[in-house]
């Protein structure tokens, strides 16, 4: 059973890190494995996304503040295996000591600590490279990246990777790269396709996965009705089984990383 | 007419920092937890905008990061000028940080903000005034302002939502200290 502490960050907005946090933390609890997706952005997306109106108001902002317990705000869901730490309420007025707290070295690996040690954790990280994504970067073993399919999200990358190379040097030697993803690819944009193709091409395999999501109405309509895609058809929506190719790719370089190598996989012929 | 033929973009670096990453999830390249050796410290009290908005002195907070200082003088900016929101972003437009209430603010409200912004940047950069000078505000609700830092080769846009245009010596300190501040932190700044 794999544990990992998976950091989801950009530094530009939209690119679909709550929809990957969201999609594929169902795909690996599917797979059997415990996930917990902790939200760690205050505009509460994945809570809204799937709590009802009115739902609970506790979550990590609390648990940070000592008002409330890791028991206590961990949510069930109705998957068995997915768990959700939602972010809390956190006061608009104040969100800037909710980043300032999450960021203090030291503070969210010791809460992540108390969810348990047989977990995958996902973070979804607000967009930038400041305040909680700091934070959620000094207390991950892995960082993954979701990148939008068009030019300028590309040229964000390497800030995200200097970023994180800093942190690995400077305050957690355990952060490493889990890969990237490709989201919202448009076959039929041409500069989408170019995105993907340059990626292909320049990308180590090992780096890139090789599962993309592509642009597709069905996010939408899975978000207006608070489900996960997979949920939009009877059995799986198509868009749902992505997931799963990427969380098996996920856990493949999670099992190969803990039998000592962490570079290409050997073809088979 | 024929679009002209060049790289799509250099990914010669990213290629490279992303494989040296990755490696580093070897076992033998890493510990198996992130560290959790430091005491957390004990959370700030909630901040209050009740107190008539002043611009005082920036009193640096012990950071680590380059971005932990840009929150910190966002914050600053913030507090001071009443803003419901401060950002900071790089001449090419990319985003560096921000700080402050973005969600009771509707996006098109914020969109049409920005816009607003973009064509007044855009006029004020085809006139021959030096960019350093740059403050403009747009009289709408929520106001919207932008002024330049100089910083390097380029310089930086700060743009407040909300909250109020600062005087010219308060725009003189602001400048002066996230010059220095940037400047006296690290030999480049977060935006690279």
């Amino acid at each position: 059973m794999s544990t990992a502490r998976i950091a989801i960050c950009s530094q530009k907005g939209g690119v679909g890190k709550t929809t990957l946090a969201l999609n594929l933390g169902l795909a690996l609890a599917q797979l059997g494995h415990r996930t917990v997706v902790v939200e760690l952005d205050p505009q509460e997306s994945l809570a809204a996304s799937l709590l009802q109106p009115g739902g609970s108001v506790v979550g990590l902002h609390q648990v940070l503040r000592g008002t409330a317990t890791v028991g206590e705000a961990l949510l069930k869901t109705k998957i068995p295996g997915l768990e959700l730490l939602g972010v809390g309420e956190v006061d608009p007025m104040t969100s800037w000591d909710f980043h300032a707290i999450v960021s203090q070295p030291g503070v969210l690996p010791r809460t992540l600590n108390e969810i348990g040690d047989d977990a995958l954790i996902l973070m979804d990280c607000p967009s930038g490279l400041a305040g909680a994504t700091l934070g959620a970067l000094g207390a991950a073993t892995h960082a993954m990246i979701p990148i939008q399919a068009e030019p300028l999200s590309m040229r964000s990358v390497e800030r995200v990777l200097n970023v994180m190379a800093r942190i690995r040097e400077n305050q957690n030697p355990a952060l490493a790269l889990a890969g990237i993803v490709l989201m919202m690819f448009d076959r039929d944009v041409d500069a989408s396709l170019e995105v993907v193709r340059t990626a292909w091409r320049d990308l180590d395999p090992e780096v890139l996965f090789e599962a993309i999501v592509p642009r597709n109405p069905v996010y939408l309509e899975a978000s207006l009705h608070g489900v996960p895609v997979g949920f939009m058809a009877p059995g799986m929506h198509p868009e749902g089984r992505r997931f799963q190719m990427l969380a098996t790719e996920l856990l493949g370089r999670l099992a190969r990383e803990e039998e000592g190598h962490a570079g290409p996989v050997q073809t088979l012929l | 007419m024929p679009v002209p033929s060049r790289p799509f973009f250099d990914l010669s670096a990213v290629s490279q920092l992303s494989r040296a990453l990755r490696r580093a999830a070897a076992p033998s390249e890493r510990p198996l937890r992130p560290a959790a050796t430091v005491e957390p410290p004990a959370a700030p009290a909630p901040r209050t905008l009740a107190e008539p908005p002043a611009l005082g002195p920036f009193h640096k907070p012990e950071v680590r990061y380059a971005e932990e200082l840009w929150l910190a003088l966002l914050g600053w900016i913030r507090e001071g000028l009443g803003a419901r929101g401060v950002f900071a972003l790089d001449m090419r437009g990319f985003f560096i940080a921000g700080v402050g209430d973005t969600s009771s603010v509707p996006a098109e409200v914020l969109m049409a903000s920005f816009t607003s912004v973009a064509q007044l940047l855009e006029a004020y950069l085809s006139s021959d005034r030096p960019l350093s000078e740059l403050l403009i505000v747009a009289e709408q609700e929520p106001p919207v302002t932008v002024f330049t830092v100089p910083w390097e080769k380029e310089g930086i846009f700060v743009g407040l939502y909300g909250g109020r245009s600062p005087s010219e010596q308060e725009l003189e300190y602001l400048r002066q200290t996230i010059h220095e501040e940037l400047g006296g932190f690290a030999s480049e700044p977060a935006t690279h």
